[in-house]
């Protein structure tokens, strides 16, 4: 279960790496990415994540990640809670991390191994036993369609194609938690529709799923509950929250 | 494509053949540094061994009447007699003159027309306990030639001991500057690497890789390069350090040291220290490395 009480994010200075441009507002000089988010997101719930560019969905996906912590509120994260006055030790974090699957916008493949090395990698840090790794991510490359590519680099595949491979990274471990952010900005029709079968069946097997997206066309096609963001702050909210 | 061995991160490909030389640079300066104290302490403890058992005595108006004998004789008896001399031998005055020539230059050989104190040559028993005896010797004598002095070496001694000091301080001062700018090489040259694999350690964190997991690969990356380069620079300083061990010997007055005693020619602390500048430095590639990545990385939420 995910929850979220009056959660909001701030960053002191002129700018965030991770935000992607993303300005809920701005306090002196300080940048407020997030302001009173509270909403609850129960195991096995699905929500889509919507709003226009720059309204925050990608840095509520990073707290949902826990690459940031809020500056307000409280969020728990499969019963791990953290904000201002409570930060979780850092193994217990990395812990927790190995149990959410996460779709970057930008990839973030490691360039420097195979598209193998990549989905094996979530399953390795794990400790997964090596023969487990290597029958899970024969799977999974072959149902992302890029088996003959086990050997190649990133930077030798398309763009839609290293979607996939993010993709299947994000989900090869069986994550309890999925998010994805922009997961089908790469892909084509065929892909897309692919993908969200997915996510959709890691859904129906159990996972919390959370994916932000502004294709509403895309929303349309696969409805469910709805956050809706504007200017970091939470305006609609289908789910129980 | 299988990649098992854990370089997920890709920092054995990103190289550091660099880090290894200047390591190894600086590992053979140290074991240079090491050596040369290993010889002074040598040539010091020759030096030291030839000189500490001869003493001087001197007996002034050494004809006068003392007891039915002269003041020489008597001083010559008394010294004999000491269980701790091995030998007194009165030096002629040719000798004396020789020894004051520096002093007295080409003159030195008129000192028949001076009063001079006689001169006895005494060397010591090197066997005897621990323990100097010339005072005792020296007090003595006194009380049988009143007047009779029994020179000591320790200024020479310690002119010695004070030269052997500042050879070591500049030997330990060269190993902790050598000790210091290696924390320094393998420390930039982590930053370095980290930087350069900042993206990748960022996806490796968010995928769940632990602090200390990624730390560790850093480390054994780092203790691997110092070890590499710290080997070799040590390797190569033996080169010189065989040298010395030959030439050492033969510069002090020893016969050549056989290759069966090449080991007995420098003292055992100077090879414990050559062994100890390869596994120092890996310790130091090792620590430093983590701490660095560790320092980075905590940056990270």
């Amino acid at each position: 279960m995910i929850q979220l009480r009056d959660v909001g994010l701030r960053f002191p200075g002129a700018g965030h790496p991770g935000l992607g441009g993303e300005v809920g507002g701005r306090d002196g000089g300080a940048r407020h990415a997030l302001r009173g988010i509270t909403t609850t997101i129960p195991g096995g719930g699905f929500r889509w994540l919507v709003g226009p560019s720059g309204a925050g969905k990608t840095s509520l996906l990073r707290l949902l990640h826990l690459a940031e912590h809020p500056t307000a509120g409280t969020l728990s994260v499969l019963g791990t809670v953290t904000g201002p006055g409570h930060r979780p030790r850092r193994r217990a974090l990395a812990r927790l991390r190995r149990r959410i699957g996460m779709v970057f916008q930008d990839f973030r493949l490691l360039e420097q191994c195979t598209v193998w090395e990549n989905v094996a990698l979530p399953l390795r840090l794990d400790r997964r036993p090596e023969a487990q790794v290597r029958r899970d991510v024969a799977e999974m490359l072959r149902w992302i369609g890029l088996a003959r590519y086990a050997a190649a680099r990133p930077a030798e595949l398309s763009g839609g194609e290293q979607q996939r491979v993010a993709i299947a990274r994000a989900v090869v471990g069986r994550p309890s938690v999925l998010l994805a952010d922009e997961p089908t900005g790469n892909l084509d029709e065929v892909q897309a529709e692919r993908l969200l079968g997915l996510l959709r069946e890691m859904n129906r097997l159990g996972a919390t799923v959370v994916i932000a997206t502004h294709n509403t066309g895309l929303v349309a096609r696969h409805p469910g509950p709805e956050l809706r963001l504007e200017a970091g702050r939470l305006v609609g909210d289908d789910g129980d929250g | 494509m299988r990649n098992a061995s854990g370089d997920v991160l890709g920092l054995r490909r990103a190289g550091g053949g660099a880090l290894a030389v200047a390591v190894g640079a600086m590992a053979f300066v140290a074991t240079l540094a090491i050596a040369g104290e290993g010889a002074a302490r040598v040539a010091a403890g020759r030096l030291l061994a030839e000189t500490a058992p001869s003493r001087t005595a001197l007996i002034p108006r050494p004809e006068e009447k003392l007891a039915g004998t002269t003041r020489i004789a008597a001083a010559l008896t008394a010294l004999r007699a000491d269980p701790a001399v091995a030998e007194a031998r009165p030096l002629p005055l040719a000798e004396v003159g020789e020894l004051v020539r520096p002093w007295l230059g080409p003159d030195s050989g008129k000192l028949g027309g001076l009063e001079l104190p006689a001169v006895i040559a005494v060397t010591l028993r090197p066997e005897l306990p621990a323990g100097d005896p010339a005072d005792r010797i020296g007090r003595a004598l006194s009380q049988v030639v009143a007047g009779a002095v029994l020179a000591d070496q320790d200024a020479q001694l310690g002119d010695l001991s004070r030269v052997l000091l500042v050879v070591r301080g500049l030997a330990l001062a060269v190993v902790l500057a050598v000790a210091t700018a290696t924390t320094l090489v393998v420390g930039v040259a982590t930053r370095a690497l980290v930087l350069r694999r900042g993206e990748t350690l960022g996806v490796a964190h968010g995928l769940g890789a632990e602090d200390g997991w990624i730390a560790a690969r850093f480390a054994r990356l780092g203790a691997r390069h110092a070890a590499t380069g710290a080997i070799g620079g040590a390797a190569l300083a033996m080169l010189p350090v065989t040298a010395l061990v030959w030439l050492l010997p033969p510069l002090l007055g020893a016969p050549p040291v056989g290759w069966d005693h090449l080991g007995d020619a420098l003292p055992r602390a100077t090879w414990i220290g050559f062994a100890a500048v390869p596994v120092f430095t890996t310790a130091v590639g090792y620590v430093v490395a983590a701490r660095v990545a560790r320092g980075w990385l905590g940056r990270l939420a």
